[in-house]
């Protein structure tokens, strides 16, 4: 039926040592840069004048949002184009939309969380409907459609097309949101004063460690996209092996007793593409 | 411990978890792709 | 494009006609969604009225994925897929039929819902012809974003509870924006649903342009 990139005959291919490496490098690049960021962050800078040691948190929230929208949103949306286009189609692109979608979820959600942590003792609550924490609610709910269309079991090829489109119409809407949603806490300046400037003023030291955790968690974030990409790429040939596996079994029922059941390649049929 | 540690730990916690879970997925798809094809070799 | 726009349009009208499906269905749902929400928000006049904008338009946005998933519904037969395929139909004709078909069935309904809200939730209008229009144009945007998700869904099984998921957090903004306008609406300032206005008007535009370019791929995708 169709093609696939990179996988051959009886599941995928290993790793190319290139890659390999370059996932343990990001790894501990990445890790190593948390540990430091963590350090610096929590004990090294000093509180803010205004919030204390809850300031600490613009090491964290920042990146872990910037990285959840622009990056692995980002990444699924132009990947799930270019898997669109026909002269740019290739699996790579449909499994690094899904890849950065699966990861960018679980940065959404961190967003929300470490943004509630935030607020809470800001304003008094775990949650407020102001412009940045809706519109990421959103986004978390957008992502995890994408992740339950693409459970659906179909062929590899529509079932990419499908997540792809659905992609793209999701992220049409995202800057339509954004417009919205901030429209929504300007135009109505409501009840409580959520002071929506949580930034404070960076200098110094804590400008170099935010800097840090912006890195480090963007290593970090490629690295995870990196091990994803991984597994859908294994996932496709487990696919295929697993197919080779059933198909013998079919095929050594099928022999007389005293037949040894050779090597399953030897009993397959004419080859059928997944 | 302070409510900023906590919240650290409890956020790197959940970049940790979900890495664990991907390594191990890795883990053991690697295992059964080496199954699969033992004549091709790791 | 048109003239197939025009042809699906008025097949899936007929069909509606014929059935009545969202006239029996989908529209005493739209006004149990109204009742639910005053037996939600109690007696008092107050909250009502003050929600009332709001609920319109979700019992609007609920209707709109039962429209939807009943527009789709009519397609799910093997043959009429294919069979619109094969008879040569531009497909952003059938995005733009389908679309206008489910339009007007969801601004029919909501003609009778405002209706509803006149009269359950006791509130005045100050600008009719604000909420006429915005109703129009918020339609026409929800009508084709969910087209779009429909044909997406089409084939597979689990529609029924992905539709929802899918569509909704898209047609948030129509939501918001809607309500903006209505409360502007049945305000004394109403120039204050401008923006609001503005904002159902690009989603429109951007949802029905956007079918009109990928209905295609998207037929081939189902």
């Amino acid at each position: 039926m169709t093609a696939h990139a990179s996988t051959s005959e009886a599941g995928a291919a290993p790793a190319g040592r290139g890659f390999t490496r370059a996932l343990r490098v990001l790894g501990v690049l990445g890790i190593v840069g948390m540990g430091f960021t963590v350090w610096l962050g929590l004990w090294v800078t000093p509180p803010d004048r205004t919030q204390g040691d809850l300031v600490r948190l613009v090491y964290l929230h920042p990146p872990i949002a910037w990285i959840s929208l622009y990056l692995a949103f980002g990444i699924a949306a132009l990947s799930s184009v270019l898997w669109l286009w026909p002269r740019t189609r290739s699996r790579f692109w449909d499994r690094l939309a899904v890849s950065a979608m699966e990861v960018g979820v679980v940065f959404t959600a961190l967003t929300l969380f470490t943004g509630s942590l935030w607020g809470r003792p800001t304003w008094g609550v775990w949650w407020a409907w102001d412009a940045r924490l809706t519109a990421t609610a959103l986004l978390l709910v957008l992502q995890l459609g994408y992740l339950a269309l693409r459970r659906v079991p179909s062929d590899p090829d529509v079932r990419a097309r499908r997540a792809a489109l659905a992609a793209v119409i999701a992220a049409v809407d995202v800057p339509i949101v954004h417009f919205s949603v901030n429209w929504w806490r300007t135009l109505h300046q409501n009840a409580t004063v959520l002071n929506a400037n949580l930034s404070p003023t960076i200098h110094g030291a804590m400008a170099w460690t935010l800097l840090l955790g912006f890195v480090a968690m963007t290593l970090v974030f490629f690295w995870l996209l990196l091990l994803r990409y991984r597994i859908e790429v294994l996932a496709e040939g487990a696919g295929d092996a697993a197919l080779q596996v059933a198909l013998a079994e079919r095929w050594s029922e099928g022999a007389p007793a005293d037949e040894p059941a050779g090597p399953a390649s030897n009993r397959e049929p004419a080859r059928s593409g997944s | 411990m302070r409510y900023i540690d906590a919240g650290y730990v409890v956020g790197l916690t959940v970049v940790a978890a979900y890495a664990v879970v991907l390594l191990g997925r890795r883990r053991r798809l690697e295992r059964t792709r080496r199954a699969a094809q033992p004549e091709a070799g790791a | 494009m048109w003239r197939d726009a025009l042809l699906v349009a008025g097949k899936d009208l007929r069909i509606e006609l014929r059935s009545r499906v969202v006239l029996n269905q989908v529209a005493p749902f739209a006004v149990l969604v109204l009742v639910l929400f005053a037996f939600a928000l109690g007696p008092q006049r107050g909250p009502m009225v003050q929600a009332a904008p709001g609920l319109f338009w979700v019992a609007v946005l609920f209707a709109a994925v039962l429209a939807v998933q009943r527009s789709t519904a009519v397609e799910s037969t093997e043959g009429t897929r294919d069979g619109l395929r094969a008879a040569g139909l531009d497909p952003a004709g059938v995005f733009l039929g389908k679309t206008g078909a489910v339009a007007l069935e969801l601004v029919v309904l909501e003609a009778f819902l405002t209706g509803g809200v006149l009269l359950f939730y006791g509130v005045t209008v100050h600008s009719a012809g604000l909420l006429v229009v915005a109703s129009l144009v918020g339609t026409a945007g929800l009508a084709a974003v969910g087209t779009l998700y429909g044909a997406l869904s089409s084939g597979l099984r689990v529609r029924e509870t992905l539709l929802p998921l899918l569509l909704l957090p898209v047609a948030a903004p129509v939501l918001l924006a809607g309500t903006r306008v209505w409360q502007a609406a049945f305000a004394t300032h109403a120039t204050a649903g401008d923006p609001w206005l503005r904002l159902l008007l690009v989603f429109a535009a951007v949802y029905l342009a956007l079918g009109v370019v990928i209905f295609g791929p998207l037929q081939e995708a189902s």
